[in-house]
């Protein structure tokens, strides 16, 4: 398949890769099994959308803004849910994304409805808010062709962007996480008690990994909008926030560099599905292969837990689950 | 004068049945004090109560002055009263080291810290290690610095536990059964550092343990607990020698008992 | 007045449906300690076995929920065979059963899509049967269904309340170890807590099915806040609690569109609604109206 098409998962994959950092900061180091992590991706999104189209903020204010909002969210998020055990929480937090999804779609006036973003000026105008990135994106095109020597598409310049703005992810995640704020989360993942006992306020490390973790998902939020420069809450389906956890799980607990390889692993399978061009594949319709798609993943979740619970690529003495 | 840790009447119920029923007593500061009891009678409940772990639904617990009773366990920690557990909460998926230095004070574990004074957050951390190093040594398991503390035995993740809280450089320890599952020599030279401690930095120390001989030999004061309710208090020989003990212990008086088995009171 | 008392008789319909489903929760929690996330997608499992025998075969509906209800105990006694004796074996724990409950989840909904596909699909009764009490306006279908659920919510309490068997379940979901000391069959109590679970859940689905006069794949699904946030509410651990707390989550959803409450709450709202009252019993009284096992 072309360079476009391969540009296009590998940006995918990348998005997903920010987006899985911030549930692997949340649940991998924190041990906070977050369910709901998409409406964080929502919040990004929707909340740049409606600054750049109503309010005409600037695109890189209104992305700031953005992330600030994602943070904010996910502060918000763990008051309610900060004292619930881990399959509670987990239950809690889909129902808030759910809620968050909820408002998406029927807060017309506010977000657009279900139509989605080319809605937000209402049904007479056809609103977008991708102006100011489309013409950043196209320097960047100009310059890579400058570098490359030879023409690059669009995809692949979106492809840079994504996996430079994973790598400046990585560059600022790591080292919190090894330092000795990154040590409280571990403990406090493994033994909340004990970590209490040694004077650590585990309520506001948690409230701090469910924000900043946040953050993350609404900076994925905002490359999603800008790659699509469209969207719509069906967007943000729960679906998304397993999709993360697939990434997180494969990653294997506490590894921030392993969450981008666990990210393309899980691109590359994703996509694969569509070369099932063999049969029995060949008799099953789009949606059918949708389906299958979906007891393939659930499948390879359960194996996971039934072997290799520490993750594809993780380590089997500090292993998170139990 | 006051004493360091003031417990006044302290009542908690599970179930409708009472752990705790009017629990009073006094650990003098720079002291060594024994809390016994038979199976059932309420230690552990209380400790968790007075460390913060749990709330009392009556009465008050003092530290230092300052009244601690319905405070969160975090919060009794800093004030300087650290504990360990009954069925050691050693972090396994950490290493050795890892465990120690989690406990020091360290500004690197603030977001703002790490960001504006880097430098002297790795300062801090190179004489965290340092002294974790000191500790490990302490308690005798420098050996084992770098392996994942799951890897440790009973009795290593018993010491690892105790160098951990001491970290934390409290001016009170509670010990919840030090000596379960380690090794006699081990237990003593556990013991030798309980007093050391209490010598060179004035550390108070308030111990449950079922060893009677052990109580006996390391505390100046013991505190005898039976059916929620603190029965005696006394120097060793006093409270060796009292019938209720005695009674208490041997279940003449239809207390639910079994001889010092070491099993866990609730 | 009137919009009230209808407002209330709905609300019981919703609740009746929320008591059954979360009752079967519940009992899962409570005596094998999992949270089953795929739980919902058992009812939507029931709620398509009767499809087929109402729509597929021609069944009547009696015979339909009947199907439905032995098809969904027999994928729950396959399930436990075939996934969570062999993941107790292996020692999971909590995190990971969740995981794979959602694992499982994905399964079962791919394979009812799968089978079905994604259309909306409908009993055949006569949904424009209605009935006027009193002038309050009840369907032939949900005067059926709170019937029905009602009854079974009775029968359910009774048989947890009054027979050995009820019994033996509550003194499982007190202690595993306990119930096995005291000598009983942990195995085959697991067998049959898994048909009684089935049987609520198949019959849930029907009932939700039935009251929502059309519905797709994501019938459970749709349920899942609710159903847990009943058993929130009622108290984790306690069956009895769930059935009082999806019947108070019926009633409350309801009753708070009210005019007379504040003007009341648009119903679109109505997720919201439950998700607040969740927050507010968490915040309240976390171990719920019955509860004793720990939430938190």
């Amino acid at each position: 398949m072309s360079l476009d098409f391969w540009s296009l998962v590998g940006a995918v994959s990348g998005i997903y890769a920010i987006f899985a950092l911030g549930l692997q900061l949340q649940f991998g180091y924190t041990g906070l099994p977050n369910f709901g992590h998409v409406a964080s991706m929502a919040v990004g999104a929707y909340t740049m959308a409606i600054l750049v189209v109503r309010e005409e903020v600037p695109l890189w204010g209104a992305s700031l803004i953005a992330i600030a909002a994602g943070v904010a969210f996910g502060a918000l998020l763990s008051l309610p849910t900060l004292r619930l055990r881990a399959e509670y929480f987990a239950i809690a937090t889909i129902a808030i994304s759910e809620i968050v999804r909820y408002v998406a779609l029927n807060e017309q006036s506010l977000t657009g409805g279900p139509i989605g973003t080319s809605n937000l000026l209402g049904p007479t105008q056809v609103a977008e808010y991708n102006g100011e990135w489309a013409s950043f994106q196209a320097s960047v095109q100009a310059w890579l062709n400058d570098v490359v020597g030879q023409q690059v598409g669009s995809d692949f310049t979106m492809l840079v962007i994504v996996w430079v703005v994973v790598l400046v992810c990585l560059l600022v995640l790591t080292p919190m996480t090894h330092s000795p704020w990154g040590r409280v989360l571990r403990a406090i993942r493994e033994d909340e008690e004990a970590t209490a006992a040694l004077g650590k306020r585990v309520g506001w490390y948690k409230l701090q990994s469910l924000a900043i973790g946040s953050g993350f998902g609404a900076i994925a939020g905002l490359l999603y909008a800008f790659e699509f420069q469209f969207f719509s809450p069906d967007d943000f389906d729960p679906l998304i926030t397993f999709y993360a956890w697939l990434i997180v799980l494969i990653a294997g607990a506490a590894r921030m560099w392993a969450v981008p390889i666990g990210a393309l692993i899980f691109g590359l399978i994703f996509s694969g599905t569509r070369f099932f061009d063999f049969k029995p594949f060949t008799y099953l319709d789009a949606a059918q292969l949708s389906y299958v798609r979906l007891m393939i993943i659930g499948a390879f979740l359960i194996a996971l837990m039934a072997w290799r619970p520490q993750g594809l690529l993780g380590n089997r003495d500090a292993m998170v689950l139990e | 004068m006051t004493a360091l840790l003031e417990v006044r009447d302290i009542v908690k119920h599970y179930d409708g049945i009472a752990a705790v029923s009017g629990a009073t007593l006094d650990v003098e500061k720079g002291s060594i004090t024994g809390l016994i009891g038979p199976n059932g009678a309420g230690k552990t409940t209380l400790f968790n109560i007075v460390s913060g772990f749990q709330r009392p639904e009556q009465g008050l617990v003092s530290f230092g002055g300052a009244r601690i009773d319905h405070q969160s366990a975090d919060r009794v920690a800093r004030a300087g009263l650290v504990r360990t557990f009954q069925e050691t909460k050693a972090l396994t998926k950490m290493t050795v080291l890892d465990n120690m230095m989690l406990a020091a004070p360290h500004p690197g574990e603030r977001l703002t810290s790490l960001v504006l004074r880097p430098r002297r957050v790795r300062q801090r951390e190179r004489e965290v290690e340092a002294k974790a190093r000191e500790m490990l040594g302490v308690v005798q398991l420098e050996d084992h610095a770098d392996q994942y503390a799951g890897t440790l035995s009973g009795g290593q993740r018993k010491l690892l536990e105790f160098g951990r809280a001491l970290m934390v450089e409290p001016k009170m320890v509670l010990l919840d059964e030090p000596m379960a599952g380690v090794n006699p020599t081990l237990g003593l030279e556990l013991l030798d550092l309980v007093r050391k401690l209490r010598d060179s930095r004035g550390t108070t120390f308030l111990l449950i343990e079922h060893n009677l001989e052990v109580v006996m030999g390391v505390c100046e004061l013991i505190h005898v607990m039976n059916e929620g309710a603190v029965i005696a208090s006394g120097p060793p020989a006093a409270v060796r020698s009292n019938p209720q003990v005695i009674d208490a212990y041997l279940g003449t008086r239809g207390a639910s008992v079994a001889p010092i088995s070491g099993e866990a009171a609730p | 007045m009137l919009q009230l008392l209808q407002l209330i008789v709905n609300g019981l319909v919703e609740g009746s449906v929320y008591a059954l489903g979360a009752a079967g929760i519940s009992l899962v929690f409570g005596a094998l300690r999992i949270v089953n996330f795929a739980q919902v997608d058992y009812l939507t499992f029931g709620a398509f076995a009767a499809i087929l025998a109402n729509q597929g075969w021609g069944a009547d509906m009696v015979f339909s929920t009947l199907f439905a209800l032995a098809a969904t105990a027999a994928l729950a006694l396959l399930i436990e065979f075939v996934l969570w004796r062999p993941m107790r074996r292996r020692g999971a724990k909590t995190m990971s059963l969740f995981i794979t409950s959602i694992g499982l989840a994905f399964i079962l909904r791919g394979s009812i899509l799968f089978a079905a596909g994604s259309g909306e699909r409908e009993y055949r009764v006569n949904v424009f049967q209605a009935y006027s009490i009193g002038g309050i306006r009840v369907s032939e279908s949900q005067l059926i269904a709170v019937a029905v659920a009602l009854s079974a919510i009775v029968a359910t309490a009774v048989v947890l309340a009054r027979t050995d068997f009820g019994r033996a379940i509550r003194g499982l979901a007190d202690s595993v170890e306990l119930a096995s000391v005291a000598g009983v069959d942990v195995d085959r109590m697991v067998i049959y807590i898994w048909i009684l679970v089935g049987v609520l859940a198949g019959l849930a689905g029907v009932l939700a099915g039935l009251i929502q006069s059309s519905f797709d794949a994501n019938l459970g699904f749709n349920l899942l806040l609710p159903l847990f946030a009943a058993v929130i509410i009622g108290g984790v651990g306690s069956p009895f609690g769930a059935l009082l707390g999806g019947l108070a989550l019926g009633l409350i959803q309801e009753v708070s569109t009210w005019s007379g409450f504040f003007g009341g709450v648009n119903p679109v709202w109505k997720p919201a609604t439950a998700f607040a009252v969740l927050v507010a019993v968490l915040l309240w009284r976390p171990q719920g109206l019955l509860g004793r096992a720990r939430v938190l």
